[in-house]
């Protein structure tokens, strides 16, 4: 029963990510994912034939490796006992030495039309008839522990897997009670998403738990769309030949990542810009807790990746972008979201607020806050728009 | 016993959680007293909901059970004993005269249960592997053995399957496990603390698991900055090193737990008034609840908050805490009243209510203060905005009929045209009647594991396990499948005259309440300007929709065929997504389309095309006019251009001057029942 489990993608020779071009945006999330899992996922849509696939599997060839536990079917991490799985910390703390491997971090793909078993795992029928011994057979859930988990078409996946996903997505743990099997293992993975709108929305609950929403279209320019014809036929003449010539390209990202992960723990974000996003978050009205948290984290992040300790208000900006178009309130026939060149306006204005409400706290500090937020629930959205 | 790995997972503390005071009393209050009933959590997405619960289990007291008890048995209640231990007491007493099961102590657990939960492992089910190796039978204890004097929490329990939902609902009642499956019979006490969290835009809870789950506590996110930033701050250095994060918060945590076992002891003593139990009773009167619960879950509720404030007697503050923890979901009168202003009712009631049994002379007739008022904020966006009609009632005679199918039944109406192929969610085995290539192994190995002792001595082969034709068991499934109706409105100009898109709106609305009560689906497509735009996708849920609807404004031309175009697609995604939806499309308009999607072509040629489309789609199509009857010098006189395009699709034509409100409500729910009884019909011989 071992080839069931060939959603995991080796071997196969993808378009190299440094070779896709334009989209840089779509590329930034999703680095910022691979560099921090933490973030918590990207939503892409976009029309159809505009790269989102191909940069997500280009991911494969530039992803890092990571350190597992040799033999553990949730690939856990040897050195953070939190998120183990019950075999490997009971060894853990036994004392006994887990056997380590390194691999690349993996991206497993979840088709559209995937059985409810294979993505929780279900009982393993030839163990149950051989030994009648009830064991678990993994499913995709299991194997994309700690990787990436891409769903293309996400919006047409069935309403009860979706659940599932959600499930796992948001506690990093897959529940499994159903055939007999009743175990719980670690889940925690990437997930990514790409839709084309046109074919019917996702559900809001979706939408909230997918940290990023990156809008992609087409290239504009003439010359931007026939120097990706050019590269596409040259990807398909050789495409071993176009890899190399890429490789290099490649092979500084991956390094690149690997900084950005070793900078990370030490990247520090000043309590003004926290501040700042909060309010830019209760400004716009978006739902829940979430938006603050992903934001910060996005923002650290992207200092990492460009080599800082620090936070800077562009990375504030950059986040934002990513973070909050889709979670705004809308209404019908609003075309829809803000641009990304409003968001520094809304940073702006936040700032704004934020220094009146200190100037202001010198003065009253009990009543403060509730009287900004009334001042501001007003000026807020006419300066927005 | 089977094997059982769960994996310890480390959750963020109890107490570093920041404001939703309410939710964490809620789920104190549980902690100190499992008779309160339950926490139902709902809210927005991310506030914390789910945090809070799983957080929880880190609180929660110690009790006593029975050492190696896999129903977790109070070793002190010989009354709700499982089978095994109440044997091994009353054979002790009779030899001893007192109880000796060995005792352990360990933390009241919370049990997840997820949403793809199946029968077997909720209920408990044979034995393999003692089948197997012994041929004996016995049980392997599912969830409801587990959760016995636990929590048990649903994560979305708004999603979770009716049948699961019914199992459930069964053993919350009755505080008892009945297994009766695959030749085992047994019996187990079944008591646990219900937890729910739930986004309502996700669609709403049945009403049964609704009024069984005693504290309902609304959430939303925080406004203030400072304490967002707090949020922030505390996530990121957890999520750094939790380990020692969770140190950090230990002592806070373990003040919380001893807090805890204090109200534990003072629960026993506190009482609780007569005068007081009037207070209650007559409010509960008052405000109209349904049934007697309510007053029992209050003073419950009430008492533990008196044992958590460290008081022995309860007083009005915490009947006042207790009403609103328990009262506010409890009188709304329809799903879709106001939810504002019950805030603060409970406080009035109660002082008056108060006041008059102090002076004691009977009550004066209750004078009804709580009606909602008509609270809508319509805001000017672009154009004319229409408020929503009223939510028309569905007339009771028509829904009839297709209600019994929802009643709880295993093998009804539903499951037969249901189970279609092989998708959908894996409920629980069945012996087929035919050929099958759905097998439920689990099942299959199940049924044939109690007779491999017999079957090898007869086989000379060596075969690890032995299946006949008769052990073969089949996969029931079920998935959603419900009608989809589609309305394709108009919100051109010409539907700002004569509340017709007030009148398009309460149809919305009123659909949607059907729609609530029998999972079915309903989108909105509206059209104006150049194009058709997806208003509502496909949904059951009610808040969602709400906020979707309010703002829709109107103006500029008709594309009728673009209209259509887009519920069409909206239709065959739905179709794809799962093939057995029954789709039905509502068009209302007044027929006079004047943009075509190609421009220069002729409007109604292409609906004339599109109609046909739809009709070899096997689409159901209402088409209902709008066009209001003009009043000439001499006669009346009409277009009806929508007549017209009925007969494209040949579709029933309505005109909607001749109906109001409540009719065209009426109409789509009539059609939608014949549609449902002929497809039922087909398919199910």
């Amino acid at each position: 029963m071992a080839d069931v489990g060939s959603s995991v993608y080796e071997g196969r020779v993808n378009y190299p990510f440094s070779a896709i071009y334009g989209q840089e945006k779509l590329k930034y999330a999703l680095l910022l994912n691979v560099v921090n899992p933490q973030i918590g996922g990207a939503l892409i849509r976009g029309e159809r034939g505009s790269a989102k696939t191909i940069a997500v599997r280009g991911l494969s060839d530039i992803l890092p490796e990571i350190e597992v536990v040799k033999g553990c079917r949730f690939s856990c991490d040897p050195n953070n006992i939190s998120k183990m799985c019950s075999l490997c910390r009971d060894g853990y703390e036994k004392g006994v030495k887990l056997p380590v491997s390194r691999r690349k971090m993996r991206i497993v793909e979840l088709p559209v039309g995937t059985t409810e078993d294979r993505v929780v795992g279900t009982l393993n029928i030839e163990r149950a008839i051989t030994d009648g011994v009830k064991a678990l057979e993994i499913g995709i859930l299991a194997e994309a522990n700690r990787g990436i988990l891409y769903v293309d078409n996400i919006n047409l996946l069935d309403d009860h897997i979706m659940d599932v996903l959600l499930d796992s997505a948001a506690m990093g743990v897959n529940v499994v009670e159903r055939e007999g099997v009743s175990v719980s293992h670690p889940a925690g993975f990437v997930l990514i998403g790409s839709m084309n709108p046109e074919e019917g929305e996702l559900r809001p609950q979706l939408h909230d738990r997918l940290a990023f929403h990156v809008e992609v279209k087409g290239v504009e320019s003439l010359q931007g769309r026939l120097s990706i014809v050019k590269q596409a036929m040259e990807f398909e003449r050789d495409p071993l030949y176009f890899k190399g010539l890429y490789e290099d390209a490649d092979r500084e990202i991956a390094r690149r990542i690997l900084k950005a992960q070793k900078l990370l723990p030490g990247v520090t974000v000043k309590e003004d810009f926290l501040r700042i996003v909060a309010r830019m978050c209760i400004e716009l009205d978006v739902d829940g807790h979430r938006p603050d948290i992903i934001i910060t984290r996005a923002a650290m992040t992207r200092a990492a990746y460009e080599g800082r300790r620090e936070v800077v208000e562009d990375d504030v900006v950059f986040a934002s972008g990513l973070t909050l178009g889709f979670r705004m309130r809308r209404t019908p026939f609003e075309e829809a979201a803000l641009g990304a060149t409003k968001f520094q306006q809304v940073l702006d204005h936040a700032k704004k607020l934020e220094e009146e409400g200190k100037k202001h706290k010198r003065k009253t500090p009990s009543s403060r806050s509730k009287r900004s937020r009334q001042r501001t629930g007003v000026a807020g959205r006419e300066n927005i728009s | 016993m089977a094997q059982k790995s769960t994996f310890k997972r480390v959750v963020f503390p109890f107490s570093a959680l920041v404001g939703q005071e309410k939710m964490k009393k809620a789920l104190i209050l549980n902690a100190i007293n499992p008779q309160v009933g339950g926490v139902l959590v709902r809210g927005e997405k991310g506030t914390g909901k789910s945090t809070a619960v799983r957080a929880l289990a880190e609180l929660l007291p110690e009790i006593e059970v029975v050492r190696g008890c896999p129903f977790n048995c109070n070793p002190g209640d010989i009354s709700e004993m499982c089978p095994s231990c109440r044997e091994t007491v009353l054979s002790q007493q009779v030899k001893a005269g007192k109880n000796s099961l060995k005792r352990e102590k360990r933390r009241m657990r919370v049990v997840d249960l997820p949403l793809g939960s199946t029968e077997d492992r909720l209920l408990g089910s044979l034995d393999i592997e003692t089948a197997i190796r012994e041929g004996k039978k016995s049980l392997e204890p599912g969830i409801l053995a587990d959760v016995h004097r636990g929590i048990l929490y649903v994560d979305e329990i708004n999603l979770l399957d009716d049948h699961v939902v019914d199992i459930l609902l069964d053993s919350a009642t009755s505080g008892v496990n009945v297994v009766e499956r695959e030749g085992i019979s047994f019996t187990h006490p079944s008591r646990f603390i219900l937890v729910g969290t739930m986004n309502p835009e996700e669609g709403e809870l049945r009403a049964q698991l609704l009024d069984r789950i005693a504290l309902h506590i609304p959430i939303e996110a925080l406004h203030d900055v400072d304490e967002r930033v707090r949020i922030t701050l505390l996530r990121n250095r957890y999520e750094k090193d939790p380990e020692k994060f969770l140190q950090e918060f230990e002592n806070e945590n373990e003040r919380l737990r001893s807090k805890i076992k204090r109200a534990q002891k003072i629960l026993r003593e506190v009482t609780m008034s007569d005068r007081t139990r009037m207070l209650i009773c007559r409010m509960c009167k008052e405000l109209d609840v349904e049934g007697h619960r309510p007053d029992i879950m209050l003073a419950k509720t009430a008492l533990t908050l008196a044992a958590y404030n460290g008081r022995k007697e309860v007083g009005e503050k915490e009947i006042k805490e207790a009403a609103e923890f328990i009262l506010p979901f409890r009188i709304r009168k329809s799903p879709f009243g106001t939810e504002e202003q019950k805030e603060d009712i409970f406080d009035d009631i109660i002082d008056r209510i108060a006041d008059e049994l102090e002076r004691e002379p009977p009550p004066p007739d209750a004078e009804d203060d709580t009606e909602p008022e008509d609270t809508r904020d319509a805001e000017e966006i672009e154009g004319k905005v229409h408020k929503t009609g009223k939510p028309v009632e569905v007339p009771r005679e028509i829904n009839k009929r297709k209600r019994d199918r929802t009643v709880r039944s295993g093998s009804g109406k539903r499951m037969k045209t249901l189970a279609t192929g092989r998708k959908g969610r894996y409920l629980k085995p069945k012996i087929p009647k035919e050929d099958t290539s759905d097998i439920a192994f689990d099942a299959t190995v199940r049924a044939s594991a109690v007779h491999q002792k017999q079957r090898k001595k007869n086989s000379r082969v060596g075969h690890a396990l032995i299946i006949k034709k008769e052990d073969i068991r089949e996969k029931v499934r079920q998935s959603k499948v419900s009608t989809l109706i589609v309305l394709t409105v108009d919100a051109s100009g010409s539907m700002g005259v004569m509340n017709r898109m007030e009148a398009a709106k309460g149809t919305v609305f009123s659909l949607l309440m059907d729609a609530y009560q029998h999972r079915d689906r309903v989108a909105m497509v509206a059209f104006k300007g150049k194009d058709g735009h997806i208003l509502l996708p496909p949904t059951s849920g009610v808040e969602l929709a709400k906020k979707m609807l309010v703002n829709l404004p109107t103006g500029g031309k008709t594309p009728l065929a673009a209209g259509i175009m887009k519920a069409l697609s909206l239709i065959k995604n739905e179709k794809r997504k799962d093939p057995t939806v029954v789709p039905m499309l509502v068009l209302i308009s007044d027929g006079r389309s004047n943009i075509s999607i190609v421009e220069g072509a002729d409007p109604m040629g292409e609906i004339e095309k599109l109609g046909t489309m739809a009709q070899e789609e096997g689409i159901h199509s209402i088409v209902i006019d709008s066009e209001v009857t003009k009043k000439a010098a001499f006669a009346q006189f009409t277009f009806e251009f929508a007549k017209d395009i009925a007969g494209y699709f040949n579709a029933k034509y309505f005109r909607l001057d001749k109906l109001n409100e409540v009719t065209l409500g009426n109409v789509i729910t009539m059609e939608k029942n014949l549609l449902v009884e002929a497809l039922q019909g087909r398919s199910a011989p």
